[in-house]
């Protein structure tokens, strides 16, 4: 979440929406990314970042996510359906400037918090295979 | 002996012997039982007759036993005495013999019992380490066979594992027999029957076999092998020998080279420096990669399926489909491995499960969850 400031958070009912997710350089080996970027790390609180396809485009969406330094090489989606799936609600979460990061209105988080971290492993499988389903989004 | 069969029973205690599976290469460890029951029953009877310079004729061949059943729990193999057998063998002496017997079995377990509480015998016959060294050569690190029934002097049943056979052994000679099973690469052949196979662990390991097979690896020298072995080793776990072959095959070439981009690819990953993911993410340990390394000597055949990737906290993780699974082996930085994974046509999941050490449990659920 970076740190950012947050505007409001509402939860994300259009089940057809996809969300995009940025994938580290050492998270792919060849064309496959590991399941780990579908999994919040200690840091995140349980809320894995994303952004909304409705507000954003997944080329944006990357530019705008390196823009400050951070790596990431394949932009991959899931729909809102297929976090709920796993009843992983899904939230808007625009974040306004900061000194480090510029604003991204399109942000949202889905959350994991009522399920435990061996819960989560497996739901960040399932979670992986559907977004290879889907390709790479970007680039 | 008042009944007409008496019964002894084990217990294969591990992940491997679950469903009463007894798998076949410990198949050798009842006779080699049976062989020291008998070396006991000797040295008692002897004990007991001085004057008698031979064994009563017979002696051997009344101790018979048959496998009758394999119970679940893990694995309990059931042999049964026949006291038909023995009173056709040594008529007038069934009473007697049973009672050796007996009292042998109990000294068997009285002198495991006394090896997990630092007490050793002062020796052992020829017959009786030949066949303790046959009993057990089969297990893995963390696998046991209990003596059903027994009660050792902490009050718990006694049991053989590969410490007390390791110590035990070695307290009444130089060295022990264990399995190896790993790969490593074909460093020389000789026409009589002779591969050199060049090992991380143990340096170069000769192998006989069959000679006629000697074509089969000619022209293949650095290639990659697997090999399945039991071997001799010291009490510092020094390679003293090769004891048996069970199985050695030249890795194909696709594999090897499946092989070498995993190996590659730890060693990238190993090379990471602290803060890798965007300022997160601890450097790889050590442990870690070696545990890496181990699972893809001891597993190499789903080297094409392994993607490796570093994890935050400084371990490494497989993932690979197989068997119809998504699945993952997750190395902490201690080196320590965790299974999971999900079904990729249904609901299915396998819990992460964790284990102390790439042991022969763990390679137990691999196998189960990869089936193998």
């Amino acid at each position: 979440m970076h740190g950012s400031l947050r505007i409001m958070s509402d939860q994300l009912a259009d089940d057809a929406e996809i969300l995009f997710r940025q994938v580290h350089p050492s998270f792919i080996q060849g064309d496959e990314p590991s399941s780990q970027p579908f999994l919040p790390t200690p840091k995140d609180d349980n809320k894995l970042s994303l952004d909304r396809a409705s507000l954003t485009t997944a080329l944006e969406a990357h530019a705008l996510f390196t823009s400050n330094g951070r790596q990431s090489v394949a932009v991959y989606g899931l729909s809102v359906g297929e976090f709920g799936a796993e009843r992983l609600p899904c939230f808007s979460d625009p974040l306004k400037a900061t000194v480090e990061d510029p604003a991204n209105p399109a942000h949202a988080y889905a959350e994991y918090s009522m399920h435990g971290i061996a819960q989560q492993k497996n739901k960040a499988k399932r979670l992986k295979q559907k977004a290879l389903a889907r390709g790479r989004l970007h680039p | 002996m008042a009944e007409e069969h008496k019964t002894f029973q084990l217990r294969y205690v591990g992940a491997r012997f679950d469903g009463a599976r007894l798998p076949l290469d410990v198949i050798s460890d009842l006779p080699a039982f049976r062989d020291l029951l008998v070396s006991y029953a000797k040295d008692r009877w002897r004990a007991l007759n001085h004057q008698r310079r031979r064994l009563p004729k017979g002696f051997d061949r009344g101790i018979s036993f048959d496998l009758v059943a394999i119970e679940e729990g893990s694995a309990m193999p059931k042999l049964d005495w026949s006291r038909r057998i023995l009173q056709e063998t040594l008529p007038g002496f069934a009473d007697e013999m049973e009672e050796l017997v007996n009292n042998s079995y109990d000294e068997l377990v009285a002198v495991i019992d006394g090896v997990a509480n630092d007490r050793f015998p002062k020796a052992l016959s020829p017959e009786q380490i030949g066949a303790l060294n046959r009993f057990g050569a089969g297990l893995r690190e963390g696998e046991q066979i209990e003596f059903v029934g027994s009660h050792g002097t902490d009050g718990n049943v006694v049991f053989l594992n590969t410490a007390r056979r390791k110590a035990l052994i070695t307290r009444v000679r130089e060295t022990y027999d264990a399995r190896y099973e790993s790969t490593g690469r074909l460093a020389g052949l000789h026409e009589g029957g002779r591969l050199m196979v060049a090992t991380d662990r143990y340096g170069e390991v000769p192998v006989e076999i069959d000679p006629a097979r000697i074509p089969d690896f000619d022209g293949n020298i650095g290639a990659e092998v697997q090999f399945s072995l039991k071997i001799m080793l010291d009490s510092q776990d020094a390679f003293r020998g090769v004891v048996d072959v069970y199985d050695v095959d030249l890795i194909d070439a696709d594999l090897a080279e499946d092989l070498d981009r995993c190996r590659a690819r730890v060693s990238e990953l190993r090379s990471l420096p602290a803060g890798w993911h965007d300022g997160e993410g601890r450097a790889v340990a050590a442990p870690a990669a070696d545990a890496a390394g181990a699972l893809l000597s001891k597993r190499p055949d789903l080297a094409s399926a392994y993607r490796i990737f570093p994890t935050l906290s400084g371990g490494l993780t497989f993932e690979f489909e197989t068997n119809g699974w998504d699945l993952s082996v997750e190395f902490d930085p201690e080196g320590k491995p965790e299974i999971y994974g999900v079904r990729l046509d249904g609901p299915d999941e396998i819990e992460p499960q964790g284990f102390r050490e790439l042991d022969a449990e763990f390679l137990a659920v691999f196998d189960q969850c990869t089936g193998r």
